[in-house]
């Protein structure tokens, strides 16, 4: 596993947030370099487990309003960016239960999904990053969290267990079922790729 | 595909983000923190206005109707007999014309009566045609009062207690008959 480069950077940036965001003459400011600092990486974190861009948005919105409103429930025993990762993941699965709730079933919800990500790809994308998110939106839903972060995030066991609020043993099953799964379906859809 | 591992993949994405996405977000965000401050402050302020208004109408009752519970109490009490009386005027003309109050029969030791009593009496006893028809003091409108229940009244008065018990047990059989 490859060290985050810019983990060193964040950690610095991390402590002049906090300032700012404790004092409210400078809590604007302090989440202006909060989103500055966070906002792709959330995005993306997003998008890869809801698909669509326009929920990926209000998603990424709604994680940093909360983490404004509630930055006082920040003790600072984490780094900021774990904390934001949980806002924005509980956000995220109220928002897929909503929709499993809409579509009244997690089958109905897994294969929507699937079919919104080839009609969501860019021009020009290759067959099998389609087909690897596809995979990815097949998966059971604390698979797909573990593996999105570990496989894309790169990040510690550590951290995703305080995300997830999961030991660091079903961390590792869940990751190499979601491996193993994630591999048979682009084998069962890859034909043509030869 | 026979030798696939996903960890040998490049980690890109398949979707694009629109142009100029980040800098719309991070309005929107500040746009619905002011809005939700405003929200927050607005409602602050509503509740001082309201509980202000609620302190002011309660004050200003106080000041236009300083009366107490008891004395309401009193007041209803008193308006009692004011109605049942405009009631039996609607229907018994003697009767209010018996009442009537003139500053002849006025009771010396009764100076508070309620100004309605007065006013409803007299308005009501306008309307009845004896007093109507005569310019003359309501009062001398009286000799012409005997209605059949007094008349009534004055016969059974006049009947000994034979007369009565007799009466009295025609009565019963009469109803006991009515019965089949």
């Amino acid at each position: 596993m490859k060290e985050n480069p810019s983990n060193k950077r964040i950690e610095i940036g991390d402590s002049v947030i906090v300032e700012k965001m404790k004092s409210p003459k400078t809590k604007e400011e302090g989440l202006q370099l909060m989103m500055n600092t966070y906002q792709s990486r959330l995005y993306w974190h997003l998008r890869r487990l809801v698909v669509h861009h326009d929920d990926a948005q209000d998603l990424l919105q709604d994680t940093f309003i909360k983490a404004y409103q509630n930055f006082d429930k920040f003790k600072g025993n984490s780094k900021i960016y774990t904390w934001l990762y949980r806002i924005a993941t509980n956000e995220a699965l109220q928002f897929l239960n909503k929709a499993k709730k809409m579509q009244k079933s997690d089958e109905g919800t897994e294969y929507y999904l699937q079919n919104a990500v080839a009609s969501n790809a860019k021009f020009g994308a290759e067959k099998i990053e389609i087909l690897l998110q596809e995979a990815i939106q097949s998966l059971p839903e604390k698979q797909k969290m573990v593996f999105t972060i570990r496989y894309y995030e790169e990040m510690p066991y550590e951290e995703i267990a305080e995300i997830l609020q999961m030991s660091i043993g079903t961390l590792k099953t869940n990751y190499h079922y979601a491996k193993e799964k994630i591999t048979e379906y682009i084998r069962e859809h890859s034909e043509d790729l030869n | 595909m026979k030798k696939f591992d996903i960890e040998d993949l490049d980690r890109k994405m398949p979707y694009e983000i629109p142009e100029g996405f980040f800098p719309e977000m991070q309005n929107n965000v500040f746009q619905r923190i002011a809005g939700e401050e405003k929200g927050r402050k607005n409602k602050q302020h509503n509740f001082w206005w309201v509980a202000a208004s609620v302190i002011l109408l309660a004050g200003l009752g106080f000041l236009i109707f300083p009366t107490t519970q008891q004395e309401n109490i009193n007041s209803i009490a008193h308006n009692i007999p004011a109605i049942d009386t405009t009631y039996r005027v609607a229907f018994n003309d003697v009767y209010v014309q018996e009442k009537e109050i003139t500053p002849q029969n006025i009771p010396a030791q009764k100076p508070n009566i309620h100004p309605r009593v007065n006013k409803t009496r007299k308005t009501m006893a306008t309307h009845t045609p004896s007093v109507r028809n005569s310019n003359t003091n309501i009062v001398a409108a009286q000799p012409k009062a005997i209605t059949a229940e007094m008349r009534l009244e004055d016969a059974v008065n006049q009947l000994d207690i034979q007369e009565l018990a007799e009466l009295s047990d025609r009565y019963e059989i009469d109803t006991y008959l009515e019965l089949y």
